[in-house]
């Protein structure tokens, strides 16, 4: 993959779609994005208003939509959502928390093959898992896997949000996605939404950051979407993106329409518009902080040998803990080598 | 006589950019960016699916062969012979 083209052109439209089509939810997880989760379903687009910007992803050639949440399948006309993506070609990859998965539903899932279903679990066992995502959570999450493995469905990922707190179970949760036949997926801990409140508690260490950047060089077919560029080693270089895709290769649609660039940035400073009122394509084009984005240059970075691995890091994590979206990623495995944090700094 | 026309083999979708292609597999969600020059893959592969090279000049260009070669060996392109 060129990827080298991206930092300097601006796609016609995203690749895929972050569409948080409800932000219901069942859980209370402690790192959650969501600032809180809302009660009903006021705000959220109708179906048929999910239909026409459907319509809009196959016209400018989306291919895949990632569609998350809040909990999707609180969502009654989920399964019309998926259905219709699939009748235009799209595929879907949907992020649940899988306590709302039964036999019934994961036999329509099986009977889908354009969608990818991710289950987040947070703890290799039960304790650890419901610390973080809430009292029998892990019985009803595992109770998913294991329908949709004895229908016979094949493309489950299973996501661990990596945190202080479940560090020391990475690989175990490994082993229990190979159990299952599905693939591990590890994604960076933000502080964004309710996660700033437990930033402190929960983000890595910096030997963690260490041992984990040596943990994915060794098992190379642990999937980390665009989570961790930052501190992946060269050898992993053509395994994901090795930069930010926000406003470059993807976007985000939350559940009443708005548009920011990704999940992580949905501040009121990073709006782009609202799919309601403007079509996608014009928001991606024209939006300001999409823009702002792609011209993004970090220029304490420039110099910095890893660079072209990650071309500066996570905007996101910099914005949150430095309140500069040019500041070069505080995790980035450059920043944690440097000889010691001076007292009283945030990270 | 026999002629190759060009398809998109199954599980893979294809979109111009300013660059080039952009190609995704809906196997493993995997983006394949293939730099190239406007108008040498015409419009009928993503709007019909297939595409008849001899459409393009009617002649044989021996650098337009080898480029399509090159995408049908990274299984973003599979020819087949019509008569």
């Amino acid at each position: 993959m060129e990827q080298e083209r991206l930092s300097s052109g601006t796609l016609s439209a995203p690749v895929n779609v972050t569409w948080e089509i409800t932000g219901r939810c069942n859980l209370d997880c402690r790192h959650c994005l969501s600032a809180g989760a809302a009660r009903d379903h006021a705000g959220e687009m109708s179906l048929e208003q999910c239909r026409h910007f459907i319509d809009h992803l196959k016209g400018i050639r989306v291919f895949q939509v990632n569609i998350g949440g809040g909990e999707p399948f609180l969502r009654e006309d989920l399964w019309e959502i998926l259905d219709y993506c699939h009748l235009k070609g799209i595929v879907t990859c949907v992020s649940t928390n899988g306590t709302m998965l039964d036999a019934g539903a994961a036999g329509k899932l099986a009977r889908m093959p354009l969608t990818y279903i991710q289950i987040s679990i947070d703890g290799a066992v039960q304790e650890t898992n419901d610390r973080i995502r809430g009292e029998g959570s892990y019985a009803r999450a595992l109770r998913g896997v294991e329908c949709l493995t004895r229908q016979g469905f094949r493309n489950l990922s299973l996501n661990t949000v990596v945190l202080r707190d479940n560090f020391k179970e990475i690989h175990d949760l490994y082993r229990l996605a190979r159990f299952y036949g599905a693939k591990t997926r590890l994604s960076r801990f933000r502080p964004a939404g309710r996660a700033r409140d437990t930033w402190q508690e929960y983000h890595l260490t910096k030997q963690q950051i260490l041992e984990l950047s040596a943990y994915l060089s060794e098992f190379k077919d642990v999937l980390t979407g665009d989570s961790f560029f930052s501190i992946t080693a060269e050898d992993r270089k053509n395994l994901g993106l090795n930069m930010c895709g926000a406003a470059r290769m993807t976007c985000c649609v939350a559940p009443d329409g708005s548009v920011y660039p990704c999940a992580f940035l949905q501040e009121s400073d990073f709006y782009a518009g609202n799919v309601l009122e403007q079509p996608l394509a014009e928001i991606w084009r024209r939006a300001g902080s999409f823009n702002l984005l792609r011209s993004l240059r970090k220029e304490a970075c420039a110099a910095c040998p890893r660079f072209d691995l990650c071309h500066g890091g996570c905007p996101a994590v910099a914005f949150f803990l430095k309140r500069e979206l040019n500041s070069p990623d505080p995790e980035c495995l450059r920043q944690i080598s440097e000889p010691e944090e001076k007292p009283g700094e945030v990270y | 006589m026999d002629k190759v026309i060009y398809k998109l083999p199954c599980g893979i979708m294809v979109r111009r950019e300013a660059f080039g292609l952009l190609f995704y597999n809906v196997k493993d969600t995997n983006l394949t960016f293939v730099k190239l020059d406007g108008g040498l893959i015409p419009d009928s592969l993503w709007e019909k699916g297939f595409f008849d090279p001899e459409d393009r000049c009617g002649k044989e260009d021996p650098k337009y062969n080898q480029l399509l070669q090159e995408l049908v060996k990274r299984g973003l392109l599979v020819g087949t012979r019509t008569s």
